[in-house]
């Protein structure tokens, strides 16, 4: 009986392992006949013509039926004639065999082979870019329109085995950065190819920054991309993990024309070639501008003792100007003992005529290299041009070559500058980084930057031109350290004035325009608010962005936070801190608080400019010092020192701080306090374009110019914010701004400035909201006070006094169930208490705002609709104009998704 | 030989003459009696002295200033002007005599930006009317209205349509990052027909009027209340004519700051020619080469001929850098840098300021000498390239020469008998003065720190070489030995000599490189102070005659403007127990004596000292130092 139990158990088994079976076997014939079902036949590469064949391409074979002696004409079966059976003289009759139509080879695809003539796959070309030289439209870029549709612009091949991962990234917005000092893009339009292992990580960036999007047309036409000037961009980075603490770091990055015409092996491949162009008459000319780089001062200017030129020939004989009576044509300058000088907005223009009369140096067509020798001093600005030199309508453009260092006016920094002349064809930046994590307790960065900017002597009948080069230099170091209580932080840097992180790029005509900023290509970009969007408009993305308020969207939803409730569809035009209700929760941006350390008067991490987001500006050196102590863990104190000059000025930002902050939560309620109080001396402008709402209006950029408010002057900010909750349901928040600004200057000096000796800003918030709730209904009065008094630094403008009182009470009633009632009163009195009224301040007024509505949510085929009805009306009454009403009655219906 | 004694004598009794401009007989608005000035203006000719129309003529009598506004002045009208414009970039062609019409009086005529049969909608949002003055001027207050309002139009009756809602912005200068837009009013509600905006007096270049509301509206005059004075302003003088080629003495001219100097400015330039006009009227010559390739020339004709061509064979009317020098600049006081002597001269005065802080300008006037001293003064120095600080041996020639009328005969000039010569430091020696070769009796009238002057016979022969010698050493890099001529007849009219081949020094004088400039080796130049020599390393200050005093020499080299150098004592603990020397110094050989006594007048105690020297420039500071040792 056991072993009846134990066979019928086996043959149970055996059952169910022949079900399995068997359904394994019926699913593998299903699965099969699924195949079957999409076979292509011998279009993908099967039995034909008595043979294997493969799409590999191996040439035509020799077909062994076609070897009848017969006169006949041989028809050689293809396609769907020997898909179908098909004959080529066959009767057809598709009485039985209804007709099947023909289908397109190329609906499925092409076939795409290696350059080895491995057959890679069956499809479609989506990016092809090649450059092949020498030849004319040696340079293709091509991006399939699927490239876009079906990929969204960016395409990943990547693979990994252990700790070894790479990928490489196709994309028209890709955010890179290698550096914050030599590439940093949010729409980097090239291949990125990224490598990391454990200890290694590389990227290499490829680019053709001239026309990077290509041709997106279809492959026929894929011609219409070739190019025989381009500019390409080549770059990337290296870092590597040594030992616990240190990574090491480098960085590469170079731009530079390409002709394809060229041999792309002949000379230095980084320094790039001349354009057809750029290359395409000899040079009649040379100019040589020099220029106060200090003007507004209006002595000092650039001076000239002595210029000279030196021309090569192509045989490497050398001729010095002077030494042929060949002398520059000079205009300008005022004549002082012993040199001429450019004070003020006097030039000094040298002319250097090849075809002149008296020009008896070699001929122009076999000129291979210039040099221009000046001797000059004081604080000169120099920049070059020549006829070559010109933007698309051909006329002349200047850029420059050098500059004074600081604003020196006794010549005592008199020197020989002697710089080749050439048209520019590449710029390259190479550095290393170093970064330290914890390393004895320090934390650390240094990176180094050597920028060459390389140009070449313009001449058609060379094969190889004359290269030269200019050379400047950034770093930073930045070392931080926390010994609790203690810590300590200390910044040094250097960005030279010449320091470029763009290349001007050829157009897509072959030209290059030395004037339109539109071709230049940025390596790193301005991107203040730190979105897909460049700040600027520039190569690549000429649009520019528009909307621009950098700290003022801490929800990221791309929407100044002073105006939440703005959007396309439903346009706001008055900021939130203005609008009825709103104004309660919203306060004024003038009441932010935070660390100005460029002293232009807006806190830092809110300020928009239009210049590359390196991490120190340009043309600036110094460092900053502090040390600290934590006080408690929520307040630490902070002394600090920092000294930044600029480089081809005599401007300094001179600062010496001392700061309290702390944020605490006690049994009484939150306390937060920001001191700040320094002794300033900034003559360094830093102009803005800053984010503003006027009235009516949904908010815009405006330039503000730096007035440079402490160029000697005590600068104190004060910030107090206390929050209570003192019972169950209301909320008191108080909070109060001080800032002073008090000149240390003359009263002389300040009235020549039209500066206010004091300036000072004065602001209290006191607001108290509380909650009722009575059943299902809630009434939340509330009150808010804020009062203003600032002064300008201009001491031609009134000071403005003003108070607001802002009463409100909003009732809300629930009703059925996903229905509410709501009805608001706000009173608002603003009290202007500067008489007379300051011009552009608004006189004194009352207003009151009643507004009911009843808000209904409801899911509806997919959405949650939410409807609201109401109506509003709005009584002001101004002091001097007297009153007016509006009223508004709405209805309106919103398709949401979140629930 | 009568002939020349002729000559000479009709030349000896001629004087240097004067001319003035400015006074009662010349006013400024004749500009000097001359040929009116040209100015090109696009494809036409101005013949004022007041380009822009920005020279004020009338405020006080005899002086010239940038044009004053008064306050009930309306200045819109000057867009109309060269170089202004009134636009409108958001409605397109079509609208140029609208856009005029609110800027000329008219009471008729108005911007509108209202529906019509043609064009039923209309944008009247965002609409910017921009008004460019071409150049700065002080703005106090801004009133624009439409028809019938101001003036009663009664045939238009469009007092309603006014701007509901708009901004006024100014600009100083042309928009810029550096110069952004200022918002003067911005009104979304406005209810008044006539809107009447008080400007804080500024300066003004860019007005920009922008609607801000879509309701259709109309602007018949924009009217724009001046104030203050022009920023910039030009005047020339008329092309001066001084009969024949003429030696110009310094210019002069007396100018006063309205308000604080240091706001305003006034510069002066100049230009010569020798040709009445200043301007190339070229008519194009058309042809083919040799290749059958079509040519295109353009050929000087004159203003007369230009304008009567057809206006396809006219080129373009160009500055004259044939027979005119550019513009030089030129201070008060000083010999003009153009070209000298010549028959024509044109001046430049350029005025800068602020609203109420600006120049005036009264008397202008120089002297000329016609005939000159000589057609041309050739100078030359050799050598001109010699080692910093060395003492060196200059020769130095000036040759005269004259110029021939058709005929071949000599032109008259009035020659030269005194010559003065500039240098950084005084010469040791002036010596060997001769002419054509042949050693002259000379006096010498003055040896200072910025040259020398010496007297000699008269010299008027053509080609008359004229050599001396002369010692000294080099401090700077591109010192340039330029000099003047003089005659005692008219002695305030010296002429320039101008750098050039006057002879053959010998073996290493290139004539290419003849100059009056001369240069130290490249690698010589950065350094601020050159050799120190020191008597001593130690002094014994007791009075016995032997080392009682360190005797310091060194030389300040390159700098232009004097810069601070101190000599400071120092002992070995690193503390300043004394500053020997301090003085603001320009270049050239510094010497002074130290007698080990500390600031007190009392001797330092025995023992070892280090001395620094410094020199504290603008670009850096250059430090050297020493050791010495007192002993008692």
């Amino acid at each position: 009986m056991v072993m009846n139990n134990s066979l019928a158990r086996d043959r149970k088994q055996g059952d169910r392992r022949c079900i399995v079976v068997f359904w394994m076997v019926a699913s593998l014939l299903l699965s099969t006949a699924s195949v079957d079902a999409q076979t292509y036949g011998s279009r993908l590469g099967t039995v034909k013509r008595g043979g294997k064949v493969s799409f590999d391409p191996t040439g035509p074979g020799v077909l062994f039926d076609a070897l009848d002696p017969t006169v006949r004409k041989w028809f050689i079966p293809q396609e769907l004639y020997s898909e179908y059976g098909w004959k080529q003289w066959e009767y057809s009759n598709y009485a039985r065999e209804t007709y099947q139509r023909y289908v397109s080879t190329s609906i499925e695809g092409f076939y795409f082979y290696d350059l080895f003539g491995n057959f890679l796959n069956r499809g479609w070309l989506i990016f092809d870019w090649r450059q092949e030289n020498p030849q004319p439209f040696g340079s293709t870029l091509f991006k399939d329109g699927r490239f876009g549709s079906w990929f969204n612009n960016v395409v990943i091949a990547s693979d990994h085995k252990g700790q070894y991962h790479y990928a490489i990234t196709i994309g028209n917005q890709i955010r890179t950065t290698l550096t914050p000092m030599t590439f940093s893009k949010p729409r980097f339009n090239g291949i990125q190819l990224d490598f990391a292992s454990d200890k290694y990580m590389g990227t290499i960036l490829l680019s053709r920054i001239s026309e990077p999007d290509g041709a997106q047309t279809s492959p026929g036409q894929i011609t219409a991309a070739a190019r025989t000037d381009n500019t390409n961009l080549v770059g990337g980075r290296v870092e590597v993990q040594v030992g616990d603490f240190v990574k090491v770091g480098g960085t590469f990055i170079n731009s530079h024309h390409s002709q394809t015409q060229n041999d792309a092996l002949s000379g230095n491949f980084f320094k790039g070639s001349l354009t057809g162009s750029q290359n395409l008459e000899n040079l009649s000319f040379i100019e040589i501008k020099i220029k106060d780089d200090s003007p507004e001062d209006g002595v000092g200017g650039g001076a000239l003792f002595d210029a000279d030129i030196l021309l090569w020939d192509i045989e490497g004989n050398q001729t010095r100007g002077s030494e042929i009576g060949y002398r520059a044509v000079i205009e300008g300058g005022f004549q002082r003992k012993g040199f001429l000088a450019a004070d003020g907005s006097e030039e000094i223009l040298l002319r250097y005529d090849l075809l002149d009369r008296t020009y008896s140096g070699p001929d122009p067509a076999e000129i291979e290299r210039i040099q221009l020798e000046l001797v000059v001093a004081n604080d000169y600005a120099i920049e070059v041009s020549s006829d070559l030199q010109t933007d698309i309508f051909l006329r002349q453009v200047f850029v420059p070559v050098a500059n004074a260092r600081g604003n020196v006016r006794d010549s005592s920094n008199q020197r020989v500058l002697v710089f080749d002349y050439g048209l520019p064809t590449a710029n390259q930046i190479a550095g290393f980084t170093v970064e330290l994590t914890d390393l004895e307790g320090f934390d650390g960065y240094f990176e180094l930057n050597v920028n060459n900017r390389w140009g070449k002597f313009p001449n058609p009948s060379l094969e190889k031109h004359h290269a030269s080069g200019q050379k400047s230099m950034a770093w930073m170091a930045n070392v931080s350290r926390v010994a609790h209580p203690y810590f300590a932080y200390g910044e040094l840097f250097q960005t030279d004035p010449e320091y470029a992180t763009s290349f001007r790029t050829v157009q897509e005509t072959g030209i290059v325009d030395y004037r339109d900023n539109l071709k230049l290509y940025e390596y790193v970009d301005d991107n203040d608010d730190q979105d897909r969007d460049p700040d600027w408009r520039r190569r690549g993305f000429t649009s520019g962005d528009i909307s621009i308020f950098p700290g003022w969207d801490e929800n990221n939803d791309f929407i100044s936070d002073f105006n939440q409730n703005d959007n396309n569809d439903s346009p706001n035009r008055i900021p939130d801190y203005e609008e009825p209700f709103l104004r309660f929760h919203t306060d004024r941006p003038e009441f932010l608080y935070g660390v100005d350390m460029n002293h232009n008067g807006t806190i830092d991490r809110f300020e928009n400019d239009e210049l590359a987001d390196l991490p120190y500006r340009r043309d600036q050196k110094g460092y900053n010092l502090y040390l600290g102590r934590y006080l408690h863990p929520n307040w630490r104190m902070t002394l600090g020192q920092q000294r930044i000059a600029q480089i081809s000025d005599k401007r300094r930002n001179l600062a010496t701080y001392f700061m309290l902050n702390g944020d605490h939560i006690f049994s009484w309620g939150r306390l937060r306090i920001f001191q700040d109080a320094r002794k300033v001396k900034d003559t360094i402008r830093d102009d803005l374009i800053q984010w503003v709402q006027p009235p009516n209006s949904r908010g815009e950029l405006r330039p503000v110019r730096d007035p440079l408010p402490a160029r000697n002057t005590l600068v104190n900010t004060s910030w107090l914010g206390i929050d209570l909750e003192p019972t169950s349901g209301l909320k008191v928040k108080n909070m109060l701004r001080w800032q002073l600004y008090h000149q240390l200057d003359s009263a002389k000096k300040l009235d020549l400035r039209d500066m206010s000796e004091r300036t000072s800003f004065l602001g209290v918030i006191n607001k108290a909201e509380y909650r009722i709730s009575a059943g299902r209904f809630t009434l939340i009065p509330a009150w808010k006070s804020e009062f203003l008094r600032y002064s300008s630094f201009n001491a031609t403008e009134a000071t403005r006094r003003e108070l607001s009182q802002i009463g409100m009470i909003i009732g809300r009633l629930p009703v059925m169930y996903t229905t509410y009632l709501e009805t608001g009163f706000e009173f608002h009195k603003f009290v202007q208490m500067q008489d007379p009224t300051p011009p552009r301040a608004d006189d004194s007024y009352t207003e009151l705002t009643a507004l009911a509505q009843m808000t209904d949510v409801s899911d509806y085929q997919g959405y949650r609709l939410t409807t609201v009805l109401g109506f509003s009306v709005s009584r002001q009454d101004f002091e001097v104009e007297g009153p007016r009403t509006s009223t508004r009655g709405f209805i309106t219906v919103y398709a949401g998704v979140e629930r | 030989m009568l002939l020349w004694l002729l000559v000479v004598e009709g030349v000896e009794a001629q004087r240097a003459r004067t001319f003035i401009l400015g006074s009662p007989s010349t006013p400024w608005r004749s500009g000097g009696r001359g040929i009116d000035p040209k100015v090109r203006n696009g494809v036409s000719i101005d013949t004022t002295n007041s380009p822009d129309n920005s020279i004020e003529f009338d405020r006080r009598s005899g002086w010239i200033s940038p044009l004053f506004f008064e306050e009930q002045e309306n200045v819109a009208s000057r867009v109309l002007e060269r170089g202004a414009s009134i636009t409108s970039p958001d409605v397109g062609r079509g609208f140029e005599a609208e856009l005029r019409g609110t800027v000329n009086g008219s009471p008729t005529v108005a911007f509108t930006r209202k529906p019509t049969a043609f064009e039923p909608e209309v944008n009247a949002r965002n609409v910017r009317v921009i008004l460019d003055f071409g150049t700065a001027i002080g703005v106090q207050r801004v009133r624009f209205y439409p028809r019938n309002t101001v003036v009663p139009t009664p045939t238009h009756p469009f007092q309603n349509d006014f701007l509901r809602a708009f901004e006024l912005w100014i600009n100083p200068e042309r928009t810029s990052l550096a110069s952004p837009d200022i918002l003067v009013e911005r009104n979304v509600e406005n209810e008044e027909p006539i809107v009447d905006i008080a400007v804080p007096p500024q300066y003004v270049r860019i007005l920009r009027l922008k609607s801000l509301a879509n309701v259709p509206f109309e602007i018949d005059e924009i009217e724009v209340y001046g104030t203050g004075y022009l920023q910039r302003a030009t005047y020339l003088t008329d092309i001066i004519d001084l009969g024949q080629r003429a030696t110009i003495g310094p210019v002069r001219w007396v100018e006063e700051a309205l308000g604080e100097a240091e706001f305003s400015s006034l510069s002066a330039r100049v230009r010569t020619g020798t040709d009445p006009t200043p301007l190339r009227y070229n008519r194009v010559e058309r042809g083919t080469d040799a290749g059958g390739n079509p040519t295109r020339e353009l050929v000087d004709i004159g203003p007369d001929a230009y304008f009567a061509l057809d206006p396809f064979d006219r080129g373009p009317i160009s500055e004259d850098d044939v027979y005119w020098s550019t513009w030089r600049p030129v201070a008060n006081g000083d010999l003009i840098t153009a070209p000298s002597p010549r028959r024509y001269a044109q001046f430049q005065f350029q005025f800068e300021g602020e609203l109420f802080r600006t120049r005036a300008l009264d008397q202008f006037e120089f002297d000329y000498l016609s005939p000159p001293l000589a057609d041309r003064l050739v100078g030359e120095v050799f050598p001109r390239l010699t080692q910093a600080e060395e003492p060196a041996t200059f020769r130095y020639a000036v040759r005269l020469e004259r110029t021939a009328d058709a005929e071949g005969n000599l032109l008259p000039i009035y020659g030269f008998d005194r010559l003065e010569v500039d240098t950084n430091v005084a010469t040791t020696d002036v010596r060997e003065v001769k002419l054509n070769g042949e050693e002259i009796e000379f006096s010498i009238d003055f040896v200072s720190e910025e040259g020398f002057g010496l007297s000699f016979p008269l010299i008027t022969e053509d080609q008359a070489l004229l050599e001396l010698t002369f010692d000294l050493p080099i401090f700077r890099f591109g010192t340039t030995f330029s000099s003047r001529a003089f005659n005692g007849a008219a002695a305030g009219v010296p002429q320039a000599v101008v750098g050039g081949n006057a002879v053959d020094f010998g073996p290493g004088d290139d004539d290419a490189l003849s100059d009056l400039a001369v240069s130290i080796p490249k690698p010589q130049i950065g350094k601020l102070i050159g050799e120190i020599r020191t008597s001593t390393r130690f002094i014994t200050p007791n009075g016995d005659g032997i080392n009682d005093r360190l005797d310091v020499f060194f030389n300040v080299l390159q700098i232009t403007e004097p810069a601070p150098v101190s000599f400071e004592i120092y002992d070995l603990a690193g503390r300043r127990v004394h500053t020997a020397f301090a003085a603001d110094l320009g270049i050239g050989p510094v010497d002074f004596s130290w007698e080990g006594r500390g600031g007190d007048g009392s001797l330092l105690l025995p023992g070892s000292y280090i001395w620094v020297l410094r020199v504290e420039s603008d670009a850096f500071e250059e430090v050297h130092s020493g050791s010495i040792v007192i002993a008692h």
